[in-house]
């Protein structure tokens, strides 16, 4: 063990690595003064013991398995997205006529979710309906606010955001309303429902999947 | 601590008083008097005095008659057939009549032309006006105040602002009240209110008037110079307010100091008088009515009287959204806003203005 | 003519010496010269002394106080006292109580909530009215809240049944003599 930590280099090697052969001996006493010299409160009999008994290993790494592919990407973030514009409609294309379709399609679809809205249907299951059901299209109004000016604007909702419509009006406007302390009342053949924009904070994909909890009454 | 703090604690008042010349360029006495609109009572006292003279009697006769209109929607007080025929043309008033300024809406038309609404949490954000809350909301803001200008040149037929505003009256919530109209203006045209308003059940009332003549009255000496009085020469302005209201509510002046039952008595220094002259109009009072009261008792004393003073005193009504001009004026514990004149007979006289918890000092 | 002049110069004397001042004696000089003027023949003057006393008198007491200056005071909480209107219901009518009565039971009703203390919490009853049960009744300001607590929560009196209706508060006594909130009209 001794004889393979103090060997010398051969005579290329010495050349090659530009190093100057040293004796054997000197060698280990070179070793040793160096040793005890980096490590002071280490006393020699432990240095010996260190270098006699352990096998050093100097290089060791274990077999790495191959890393996975590229992850899925994971979508543009909200500001990417914000910057893609897909859901901004262009001015010339705010139009409240071009949306009238709109809305009777959404009349339909309404119809067919509750079964068809005979004047005799249960209120109930028309609210349980409408709150997991889809309001793009639907004409809706601001009947209370906190804040007066929004109270009266009435227009086809042209998309939900998590905290805000977007409604255009008759006058070819869009406005966008924040849910937050506000009433808003849907029509549907004679039906008329109330939400609380408070309480339905929520991505309209969300909402579907969300149980609501009976309040007794709602203070904006 | 604080519980026992707050057991003795009462609700803030403040009591203004003033002294000055009628003949003083800047006395603002017919300011304060035109602008505290809704006044519910008047009275004046005038010591010495046994019948009434023939002017004021007739000044207290012709207290114009005032109007009772039931159910009459607001948005028949912002068109513009009723501005242009009374609001321009003179001074007109209005207040809902029956209505708590604390609990319900309460609606008033100023002479200046303001239409004030004072409406609860859930009427102002159903109507969709513009306003502000109140100046005595705690944490949560219960009052709202909405401000329509009708005399301004803003407020036209086909300008957004009106186009708003009736809209919110007509079609969003279209709010009805009882109100007590009157309307004072210059001119011969007599009854259009009631031709104006027959759709609506309009009726004319008079103001209630009762006199009577007060014997053997303990009245306090007063200098008109000294607003706080002299010890032993004169009393003080408030001690003279609060003897004035034991006049008013007939409260026995001279108890003794032991008495079991009341030990209130009438301010030293003294004078017994003879007799006095009291009397009180109620009703809906117009202010301009008031000033020239007022005239005519500074021209009581165009004769040398045995008086020193007389005293003139208006009292407020306590559910009007306004107190002077147009600070906010609420129902803390007693919603009172009322005014005092004391004339003496070189022309000076003293003021006395007093508000109760929930309003802003007088001007 | 002498005399006539001699008359102007009299008058003018008596202007320059007729001030409030010197009254008494030229009263006393002026009657002295009178009666020197009567005794000529071409001047008859008909006066008395207390009349002209009397004129003298009427003059000073025209001269009034010169107007007051402006002045403007605003006392925060000026009243010590406060001033309630109520009204005793009882639940069988026709049951009367005199005023010492009325003061006693409400004495009692203070001492049932707050002990003795509060029973000696010093009110007054400034009017009372025998046939409606309604009173005034003043209370210094920092025992308002007692006063009024104690009433409301007063119950029955001598094993009837009864309640206070407060319908006035205020500082002031002025506001109490009307309430707006009473205001009916009939139809």
């Amino acid at each position: 063990m001794e004889r393979l930590i103090y060997r010398a280099f051969s005579q290329e090697e010495a050349k090659e690595l530009d190093v100057q052969r040293q004796g054997s001996r000197e060698a280990e006493a070179f070793v040793k003064a160096f040793l005890k010299r980096s490590m002071p409160h280490v006393t020699e009999t432990q240095l010996h013991e260190h270098l006699h008994r352990k096998a050093i290993v100097l290089e060791y790494r274990p077999p790495k398995k191959p890393k996975e592919s590229k992850r899925k990407s994971k979508g543009f973030s909200a500001k990417q997205r914000r910057e893609l514009r897909l859901f901004e409609i262009k001015p010339e294309q705010q139009r409240y006529s071009l949306f009238l379709p709109l809305h009777d399609l959404w009349k339909q679809y309404i119809r067919d979710l509750c079964n068809g809205l005979k004047p005799d249907t249960q209120p109930q299951m028309i609210q349980a309906k409408l709150l997991k059901a889809d309001l793009h299209g639907a004409v809706i109004t601001v009947t209370k606010s906190k804040c007066p000016s929004y109270v009266g604007i009435t227009g086809i909702l042209l998309q939900e955001m998590k905290h805000v419509f977007k409604i255009i009006t008759k006058d070819d406007k869009l406005k966008v309303i924040p849910k937050l302390n506000c009433v808003f009342t849907i029509e549907i053949d004679g039906f008329i429902s109330y939400i609380y924009g408070s309480k339905f904070q929520l991505r309209s994909s969300e909402r579907s999947a969300k149980k609501f909890k009976a309040k007794g009454t709602i203070d904006l | 601590m604080s519980t026992l703090r707050r057991l003795r604690e009462a609700p803030r008042h403040l009591l203004v008083c003033e002294k000055s010349n009628f003949g003083h360029g800047k006395s603002r006495h017919r300011q304060h008097v035109e602008t505290h609109y809704h006044n519910y009572r008047v009275s004046f006292l005038i010591p010495e005095c046994g019948i009434l003279s023939k002017e004021l009697k007739n000044l207290v006769m012709e207290i114009g008659p005032y109007y009772l209109v039931k159910n009459l929607p607001l948005h028949e007080l912002i068109a513009h057939e009723f501005i242009n025929n009374f609001v321009k043309k003179g001074s007109c008033y209005a207040l809902t009549y029956n209505t708590n300024i604390d609990q319900d809406n309460t609606v008033a038309l100023l002479p200046n032309g303001k239409l004030i609404l004072s409406l609860d949490k859930d009427t102002y954000e159903e109507i969709g006006l513009q306003g502000r809350p109140s100046q005595y909301s705690g944490r949560k803001v219960m009052r709202y105040i909405v401000t329509l200008d009708l005399m301004d040149s803003s407020f036209s037929p086909e300008s957004k602002k009106y186009k708003r505003a009736s809209w919110a009256l007509n079609e969003k919530k279209p709010l009805k009240f009882n109100f007590l109209l009157a309307w004072h203006h210059e001119g011969a045209e007599e009854s259009t209110v009631m031709s104006y308003f027959s759709k609506y059940q309009i009726q004319e009332h008079q103001p209630k008037i009762a006199s009577s003549t007060l014997r053997d009255l303990l009245c306090p000496l007063l200098q008109s110079g000294e607003l706080e009085g002299k010890p032993d020469e004169s009393c003080s302005a408030p001690e003279l307010f609060d003897w004035l209201g034991a006049i008013f509510s007939n409260v026995e002046l001279n108890n003794q100091s032991f008495s079991f039952v009341s030990t209130y008595c009438c301010p030293q220094p003294s004078i017994l008088v003879e007799k006095a002259y009291l009397c009180t109009i109620t009703g809906f009072i117009v202010s301009e009515k008031i000033c020239l009261l007022l005239e005519q008792l500074c021209h009581y004393f165009d004769d040398p009287k045995l008086t020193p003073w007389v005293t003139l005193s208006v009292q407020g009504f306590a559910d009007s959204p306004v107190s002077w001009r147009e600070n906010e004026h609420g129902f803390r514990k007693g919603g009172e806003h009322l005014y005092n004149f004391v004339i003496f007979s070189n022309q000076d006289y003293w003021l006395q203005m007093a508000v109760g918890a929930n309003d802003d000092c007088p001007p | 003519m002498g005399h006539q002049a001699f008359g102007v110069g009299v008058g003018w004397y008596l202007s320059e010496f007729l001030s409030l001042s010197k009254l008494c004696f030229f009263t006393v000089f002026f009657h002295e010269l009178l009666s020197w003027f009567c005794s000529l023949p071409s001047v008859s003057v008909q006066t008395s002394l207390p009349g002209l006393i009397n004129t003298m008198k009427h003059l000073s007491k025209n001269k009034l106080p010169s107007p007051a200056t402006f002045e403007r005071i605003v006392y925060k909480n000026p009243s010590e006292y406060h001033y309630m209107k109520v009204q005793l219901e009882f639940q069988d009518h026709g049951f009367r109580l005199t005023d010492a009565q009325f003061k006693q039971l409400i004495v009692l009703a203070l001492r049932d909530l707050f002990g003795e203390v509060g029973a000696a919490l010093p009110f007054d009853v400034l009017t009372y009215e025998e046939k409606t049960l309604s009173a005034i009744l003043r209370i210094c300001s920092s025992g308002l809240v007692k006063l009024w607590s104690s009433l409301t929560l007063l119950g029955s009196y001598q094993n009837k049944k009864c309640a206070f209706r407060v319908m006035q508060v205020s500082p002031f006594l002025l506001a109490l003599s009307g309430n707006s909130r009473e205001f009916i009209l009939e139809e």
